[in-house]
């Protein structure tokens, strides 16, 4: 190897993420269209360790910019746990352009398939170039409050994902979770709170959230405010209607 | 004898290249270098001594033409040619600079902008807040942060990462592995950090001087009466208020 590497790139806590240094101080993921970046993001590529029969490849990966997306910003805000894994199925309300939809189908790999549901046509449109380099993206254009309407597309999911920044979106979240989300599963939700309630103070309208959550029958596990990347944004994890305790165990 | 000996072939000393122990002090001078160092050394002796020479030989009351045209005022004196530049090239100067500062602010801006999509800022330390949610109060109170995330103790408080113990034992970090290497990476990323930092004070400083020259530019080009209400201060340039005036 000429010159040396030039990144170190370990692995993150969540299957599927990395953190690369050099240049860069950056978290990424796998590319799964190798050398096509999807909105003029970074690219990365690392010479792989070589195989049992020596041969090397390279291994790319993109940068995924926490000041673009929410759920990067939840990531390193240090979230336990995003259940979005290897081969787990999405549903991702408020896809916009697809930006952060990329990289949640890099992390959920080819065996995992991200359903993105957008109902803006202009953000719709790059959203559906994006699902052609990405096999296991299947965009909807449509209203997340009506989930009937492309009911015949998505199948049962592990985890429901919604940015929508709308006011109902915990009704929003419970609508598609009563259709698609298998019990047991989870929803990361992402809060703005000026879009909630713009005169009540963020943490309260954290807290609101979080009571109209477990109405809808989840149970909150976990809250991380984003800064620094966002202002008075939260993403809230809930599990939905968890089992019965029957491991009395523990 | 000496002509005897320059009959002879002799051997030829070559000079040595800086020895590996002394490489950080650089290139080794060779004699052809010292040369013209010192050739260059006496030239500007000699000129130094030559100037101090003329100066201490010169003759105070000396005539040069150029008196004629020299004057003081009130004792002092004063150029000519340093007249003020009138009112309308002034405006179109300033307007030249507030252009000049503006464009390399919003370069600066966009070059931030770029470097900032791959510098996430892992290393400052965490500056949100993260709440768990529990079935009850004993839960709580045993909570342990290295146990709960299941992770080692020594990445407890690695917010941006928290590896699992299985990821620890699994999973290994790609790219530079060795020590040297991992070195120059982490001064190569140091180094961007830097230049972020770099362009961030001074496009905020540009900002500044151009909020001052926009300033001055509405000054010069107002018209009617003013009258300052309040002195520039904190960075920030003065206020003016304008009588009000109809306009037609
Ligand atoms: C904050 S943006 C999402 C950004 C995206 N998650 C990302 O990180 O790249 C919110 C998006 O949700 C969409 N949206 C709002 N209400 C919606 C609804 N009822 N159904 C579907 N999409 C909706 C908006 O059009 C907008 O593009």
């Amino acid at each position: 190897m000429k010159g040396g590497a030039k990144v170190v790139v370990e692995p993150h806590r969540h299957e599927g993420v990395f953190i690369a240094r050099g240049k860069e101080d950056a978290l990424c993921t796998l590319n799964s269209s190798p050398g096509k970046a999807v909105y003029g993001e970074k690219l990365i590529s690392v010479e792989a360790p070589p195989s049992e029969d020596g041969t090397t490849s390279k291994i790319e990966y993109r940068v995924w910019n926490p000041f673009r997306s929410k759920l990067a910003a939840a990531i390193l805000g240090g979230v336990d746990g995003i259940h979005i894994v290897p081969g787990a199925k999405v549903l991702y309300l408020g896809a916009a352009a697809g930006t952060t939809v990329s990289h949640v189908a890099d992390i959920v790999g080819p065996s995992g398939c991200v359903y993105a549901v957008e109902f803006a046509h202009r953000p719709g449109r790059d959203l559906i170039n994006m699902a052609k380099s990405r096999t296991n993206v299947i965009p909807i254009i449509e209203d997340a409050r009506h989930p009937l309407k492309y009911r015949m597309l998505v199948g049962m999911v592990d985890t429901v994902f919604a940015d929508v920044a709308q006011p109902d979106q915990a009704r929003i979240v419970a609508l598609n979770s009563h259709y698609f989300l298998k019990n047991g599963g989870h929803c990361v939700i992402s809060i703005k709170a000026s879009c909630v309630d713009s005169t009540a103070s963020p943490e309260a309208v954290f807290a609101q959230e979080v009571s109209k959550l477990k109405t809808e029958n989840f149970k909150p596990k976990e809250q991380v405010t984003l800064e620094p990347y966002e202002r008075d944004h939260a993403v809230v994890i809930a599990l939905y209607r968890p089992p019965k305790k029957s491991k009395s165990k523990d | 004898m000496s002509s005897l000996r320059n009959a002879v072939k002799r051997v030829e000393h070559k000079e040595r290249a800086q020895p590996a122990s002394r490489r950080k002090l650089g290139l080794l001078e060779k004699h052809k270098d010292y040369v013209l160092r010192a050739r260059n050394y006496g030239k500007k002796r000699d000129r130094m001594q030559a100037l101090k020479l003329k100066a201490a030989m010169k003759n105070p009351d000396e005539f040069y033409f150029a008196m004629h045209r020299k004057k003081t005022e009130g004792g002092v004196h004063v150029l000519d040619g340093a007249e003020t530049l009138p009112h309308d090239v002034v405006q179109l100067l300033k307007t030249q600079d507030l252009g000049y500062v503006s464009t390399h602010r919003s370069a600066d801006e966009r070059k931030a902008a770029k470097l900032r999509e791959s510098l996430h800022m892992l290393e400052a330390g965490p500056r949100n807040k993260h709440t768990i949610f529990f079935d009850s109060e004993k839960e709580a109170k045993e909570f342990d942060v290295a146990k709960h995330f299941d992770t080692v103790p020594e990445l407890a408080d690695r917010a941006f990462n928290r590896p699992r113990k299985d990821t620890l034992e699994k999973a290994q970090v790609t790219g530079a592995t060795n020590r040297r290497q991992l070195k120059k990476v982490l001064k190569k990323r140091d180094a961007s950090y830097s230049e972020l930092m770099q362009r961030l004070e001074r496009a905020e400083k540009m900002k500044k001087a151009e909020v001052h020259l926009e300033a001055q530019r509405k000054v010069m080009n107002s018209k009617g009466t003013k009258r300052k209400v309040q002195e520039a201060k904190d960075g920030r340039p003065a206020v003016y208020r304008w009588k009000k005036e109809r306009s037609r």
